[in-house]
């Protein structure tokens, strides 16, 4: 009887334990009022406040980061799990950022986001526009020790292109009926039907358009685990739990990668992730939750940069469905929302409001801002188009990506104060896919990633009947600008035609911008060398841990 | 609920197989049973904030209100508010409707076709008790929160979606037990006095098996509210159930988790209406259980 | 009990395992959503899909496609995913056992708890200790899971710096990191499980200790602890029996969550993320394994009724 109460009594006090966090301790409350405060602050101003200590950090770090040392592993922890690691069918970003360090491409945006020769050393546009001809590095090895050569750029192009491979980012390299040459093994020729002057840069944006070595097909025709010429390999997947990537021994750059080992795990609740982070548990987390942004800056344990993303979240809105086939009504949403608010409660003010895609940070920014809120006028648009008392729409963002949801709260309260009243539905991302691909909506809530060069803002997206025109919105003179924007490779010039295209889609507003976000990244304080891009990229080849 | 369980409760009254005490009795019983009794107080107070909570809130739930970001609990806000400024008291009157409603109509989804398919089972026997039973083994099979998820995922988002999956996954429960009473009672005497009088199957499955089955499903229904309500909270841990910005206890202790280290609030109070509503049901399941039929202890 | 019943048993339980199979396949199918739209994400559109479907196979009839998974997986070949075109068999063959492991300490976790606790309090109904237990057990019914998983690891991992917050070591590999990191996990899963056993093992402690034979034992001046664990526990144990497997059964379902929590390598992730993503051949892997687990389960809580209780006949 005395043991088994003993026994009670410690098992009581294991329960109590671990019930009381239920319980509001003292600490967390306290230090949740300092933190609100600060973040209130934060909230102010967020450009302000951030930028300097990021530069201050990044200022700092050289001086105390001394020589990059070869060895260890990096423990990482991504937010979403991987969706197959076929370049040529996947697109999902958690898919490219492991691809991202063991694909190259011929070409490369360095982390300033210039484009520099990579595995091509240089490349010629021919006299008519419509051939390049690009002249490879010599020696460079894939992981398995086989040398890289054009045939194997040939491979790659042409799998991508094929339309039985169903890829979506095939335009990346042309239509299907582009030409891929052979000229000799350090040589490869590249024709498409009309001139192409952006191709180097296109073929640089993502690893769709990265060298596979063609060992790396499977007898179904498939790729589960493509092999490259990276700075690291591919040698464990485990389902979408874990993956490793090795250093490739043949490695084409001296002394790099310094790591031996990366080992990927997903962790999707952004409180596990973040607590795996400040114990210890992983050395470096993809994402963090925008509200626990101060939280983090201010752990001793823990280094947190943010760079402003190439990226816009916008409101598509269904140009094919009534009322939104009215010009005015998209127009009286561009002017119903409060974009402050939205960046602030989509994303807690980590981000900047946007009236066009292209954010300050770009090149291809443009100062075309016609869409101050105003309610009044957005009324009037509402009532000259025939919905004096507005009308009842569905926003449809989606759970996958948590602040859209957000927003979408915030615009439904924005969009009443002029007279529409909306519902939402905020469906996983399969069902969110099926519903956008196929008009079924009024206004969904999304955002597009990893944008460098004007095309990627603009052709895409709203040329006629093109692949990501999922919003079917159509007109003459957009098309136009937005072809002859990529035939040709002069900058000044294509400003011009980007600056006039930009003007009729924001007029026209098939997509209403919200925000530019910022990305952000954390690691703990003895990782060194990584950089974070404004494209979303994790090159981890010159990352190194200290012992 | 508490409509539930009366209006199961009518034919008996009509029946003389029990005496007629039998009703009178239990009541006595669980009056007399404290902790029946304080989940009888918490169900009234869940079943009160439901029906009135519209009316009792001081703010509209969704209301968003910017200067009142994760405000604490003040005059003002009495709970506190979100990260929307929205004031967490009125979401969680809000809410507990939204509770009543999964819990009431779950559960009844699942107690009406449950114990329906397990009395057909258990009186019609031999194939079509195989088939039935076989049928319910496959639902049985699934992982709960997996089966809700896909069934959720088949019928769309939504709370009325997400008390129709809810209830599919805890049919086989009702089904079980309902086939089991059933057994019993089918051999006693007064059903084949019942038969030898020429009364047809269905009155004798519904005047006679029914009213005599009934203690357990009643039982077994307050327990299954209890589940409900936790399944609500797990679904809304994965997005689904609520749509936003409708307010569901699951959907403010999901939402508030990330908040916790900052604004505990957000997640706390939720998460105590969920807990005592649950031991609420829990209680009175205790209580009828032992005031119905102490014989009934210890069969879950 | 004999062969017959047992071979019965097993032709039903595949009858019902194919049944599930069958419903998986119905159920992912009637959801909106395609897996090849989920490779391609936002760049979906007509011609890329229909593309991948033609590839994958997706565009067969319905039929077809079930009845070439069911040969497949008679042959032993349970297909590839979808998505990340890997094998699915040596997935589950790695998932199963963390599974298994996460569910197993969690019983034995939610045993240690009950067992003792529903024991004491049934011994002295209405005492301090009685009320006390019950009230613990009762919250830890009703705490939603993912919740009391979170609270340990901000509890565990972030203040106190005890145990990894998330993970898996492979038992094989290292002990203890295995335990470390199944310690968390493992407890979220037990406390709720212990605590529905408490109230379960202390109703079926109560009734058979107002039986006449303990009466009987207790007057014949046996010590309290011989009553309590030759006769009362014993008789007892019947229902304990039923209530373990019925916990075996909701803890295959609840680890669900916590293997999404804890990022756990578990068959319940496996099943969830595959439900999302509608990749059925890992789904209807995954479930058909849980499935299987589930009716060996409860195959074996008969088997322990027979000898528990040899009175106990089967028609």
């Amino acid at each position: 009887m005395k043991r088994l109460s003993v026994l009670l009594l410690v098992l009581l006090v294991l329960a109590l334990g671990a019930c009381s966090p239920a319980e509001p301790t003292q600490e967390p409350v306290e230090s949740g009022e300092q933190e609100l405060e600060q973040e209130e602050e934060a909230a102010e101003e967020p450009a302000a406040e951030e930028e300097p200590a990021a530069e201050e950090e990044a200022a700092e770090e050289p001086v105390v980061e001394g020589e990059p040392v070869s060895g260890g592993t990096l423990n990482v922890a991504f937010q979403n799990e991987w969706s197959g690691l076929d370049p040529h069918t996947v697109s999902s970003y958690s898919s490219y950022q492991i691809l991202n360090n063991v694909l190259e491409g011929l070409t490369f945006y360095d982390d300033e986001l210039n484009l520099q020769p990579w595995l091509a050393e240089s490349w010629e546009q021919s006299e008519d526009g419509l051939t390049w001809t690009f002249q490879l590095r010599e020696g460079v090895m894939f992981s398995n020790g086989r040398e890289m050569t054009a045939e194997d750029v040939k491979f790659s192009y042409e799998r991508l292109i094929d339309p039985a491979t169903g890829a979506g980012n095939a335009g990346r390299v042309g239509p299907p009926e582009t030409q891929i040459e052979v000229i000799d093994d350090y040589t490869v020729a590249i024709t498409h039907p009309e001139p192409f002057g952006i191709f180097p840069q296109s073929i640089g944006f993502d690893k769709s358009t990265g060298i596979v070595a063609r060992e790396s097909l499977e007898e179904d025709g498939t790729i589960s685990v493509p092999i490259g010429t990276g700075p690291f390999q591919i040698t464990e997947v485990q389902g979408t739990t874990r993956l490793v990537l090795e250093r490739n021994e043949n490695y084409w750059q001296d002394g790099l990668p310094y790591l031996d080992s990366i080992i990927i795990e997903p962790i999707p609740d952004d409180t596990v992730r973040e607590t795996a982070l400040r114990s210890g548990d992983v050395d470096w987390i993809l994402a963090i939750a925008p509200q626990n942004f101060q939280a983090l800056q201010d752990d001793p344990n823990v280094v947190v940069e943010t760079a402003p993303q190439l990226s816009y979240d916008y409101i598509g809105i269904n140009t094919t469905r009534e009322p939104f086939d009215d010009v005015r009504v998209r127009q009286a949403i561009a002017y119903a929302i409060d974009r402050e608010q939205l960046c602030e409660f989509g994303y807690y003010g980590l981000c900047d409001p946007l009236q066009g895609p292209v954010g300050m940070g770009s090149p291809w920014f443009f100062e075309y801002a016609p869409y101050e809120r105003d309610v009044e006028r957005a009324r009037e648009l509402l009532a000259e188009a025939g919905y004096p008392d507005g009308f009842e729409m569905e926003l449809l963002p989606t759970v996958e990506y948590g602040e859209t949801v957000r927003a979408a709260q915030a615009l439904q309260q924005q969009l009443a104060e002029v007279g529409i009243t909306s519902t939402i539905n905020a469906p996983e991302w399969t069902q969110w896919l099926e519903l956008e691909g196929n008009f079924m909506y009024d206004a969904y809530i999304c955002n597009w990633n990893g944008l460098i060069d004007a095309d990627q803002y603009y052709y895409l997206q709203h040329h006629t009947g093109l692949v990501f025109n999922f919003t079917g919105y159509s007109n003459e003179d957009f098309d136009a600008l937005v072809e002859e924007g990529r035939s040709i490779s002069d900058f000044d010039q294509r400003y011009e035609i980007y600056e006039q295209a930009n003007q009729i889609l924001v007029d026209e507003a098939p997509y209403v911008y919200m925000y530019n976000k910022r990305e952000i990244r954390a690691w703990a304080p003895h990782v060194h060398g990584f950089t974070v891009r404004p494209d979303q990229a994790n090159n981890f080849w010159t990352v190194w841990v200290e012992e | 609920m508490a409509e539930t369980a009366a209006r199961s409760a009518r034919p008996v009254q009509v029946e003389q197989e029990k005496p007629r005490g039998y009703w009178e009795d239990t009541l006595r019983q669980l009056l007399r049973h404290r902790v029946g009794m304080l989940g009888v107080v918490l169900v009234g107070i869940l079943i009160v904030i439901g029906v009135l909570g519209p009316y009792l809130a001081p703010y509209d739930p969704n209301a968003i209100d910017a200067r009142a970001r994760f405000a604490p609990p003040s005059a003002a806000h009495w709970l506190g508010a979100d990260d929307f400024g929205r004031d967490i008291l009125s979401r969680i009157m809000h809410g507990a409707r939204v509770s009543l409603q999964v819990g009431a109509i779950a559960v009844g989804i699942a107690a009406t076709v449950g114990s329906l398919l397990g009395l057909v089972a258990g009186y019609a026997g031999r194939l079509l008790d195989e088939v039935i039973m076989r049928a319910m083994d496959v639902l049985f099979a699934f992982p709960a929160i997996l089966l809700a998820i896909a069934i959720l995922a088949a019928l769309g988002k939504g709370v009325a979606n997400a008390m129709i999956a809810i209830g599919i996954v805890y049919i086989p429960i009702f089904a079980r037990i309902a086939r089991s009473s059933v057994l019993t009672i089918r051999e006693e005497e007064f059903i084949e006095a019942a038969r030898s009088c020429g009364a047809t199957d269905g009155r004798i499955l519904f005047r006679h098996i029914l009213p005599n089955a009934m203690a357990p499903l009643i039982v077994e229904t307050t327990l299954s509210l209890a589940f409900a309500i936790l399944a609500e909270a797990a679904l809304s841990f994965f997005g689904l159930g609520v749509q936003p910005p409708d307010a569901s206890w699951g959907r403010m202790l999901s939402e508030g988790r990330a908040y916790f280290q900052q604004s505990a609030w957000m997640a706390l109070f939720p998460g105590l209406a969920i807990m005592l509503t649950v031991m609420g049901f829990n209680f009175l399941g205790d209580g009828l259980r032992d005031a119905m039929d102490p014989s009934l202890r210890g069969k879950r | 009990m004999n062969t017959r019943y047992i071979i019965q048993r097993l032709l039903l339980a595949l009858v019902v395992v194919l049944g599930v199979s069958f419903v998986v396949f119905l159920i992912i199918h009637l959801v909106p959503g395609d897996p090849a739209r989920v490779i391609l994400g936002v760049q979906a559109n007509e011609g890329n899909v229909a593309a991948l479907q033609e590839r994958l196979g997706l565009n067969r009839p319905f039929l077809e496609q079930y009845g070439s998974w069911l040969w497949g997986v008679l042959n032993g070949d349970f297909g590839r995913s979808l998505i990340t075109r890997q094998e699915v068999a040596p997935q589950l063959a790695r998932r199963l056992p963390a599974t298994l492991q996460l569910a197993g300490a969690a019983l034995v976790i939610g045993m240690l708890i009950a067992f003792p606790a529903g024991i004491i309090s049934a011994l002295r109904p209405g005492s301090k200790t009685d009320v006390f237990t019950s009230v613990l057990s009762q919250v830890g019914v009703a705490v939603p899971d993912f919740w009391m998983g979170i609270m340990l690891i901000l509890l565990f991992s972030l203040t106190l710096g005890w145990l990894p917050s998330r993970g898996y070591t492979p038992l094989s590999e290292n002990f203890m990191d295995w335990l470390a990191h199944i310690i968390l996990p493992a407890a979220t899963l037990g406390v709720i499980s212990g605590s529905i056993q408490t109230r379960f093992i202390r109703s079926a402690m109560l009734e058979v200790m107002n039986e006449n034979y303990i009466r009987t034992a207790r007057a014949k001046g046996l010590s309290e602890r011989l009553v309590i664990t030759r006769h009362a526990l014993r008789n007892a144990m019947i229902t304990i029996v039923t209530i373990i497997g019925l916990q075996i059964t909701a803890l295959l379902s609840a680890v669900v969550v916590v293997e999404v929590v804890f990022g756990w390598p578990g068959l319940g992730r496996l099943a969830l993320n595959s439900v999302l993503d509608r990749d059925y051949p890992l789904l209807q892997g995954a479930v058909l394994v849980i499935a299987v687990l589930l009716t060996l389960v409860n195959l074996l809580v008969d088997l322990v009724y027979f000898f528990l209780d040899p009175r106990i006949e089967y028609a």
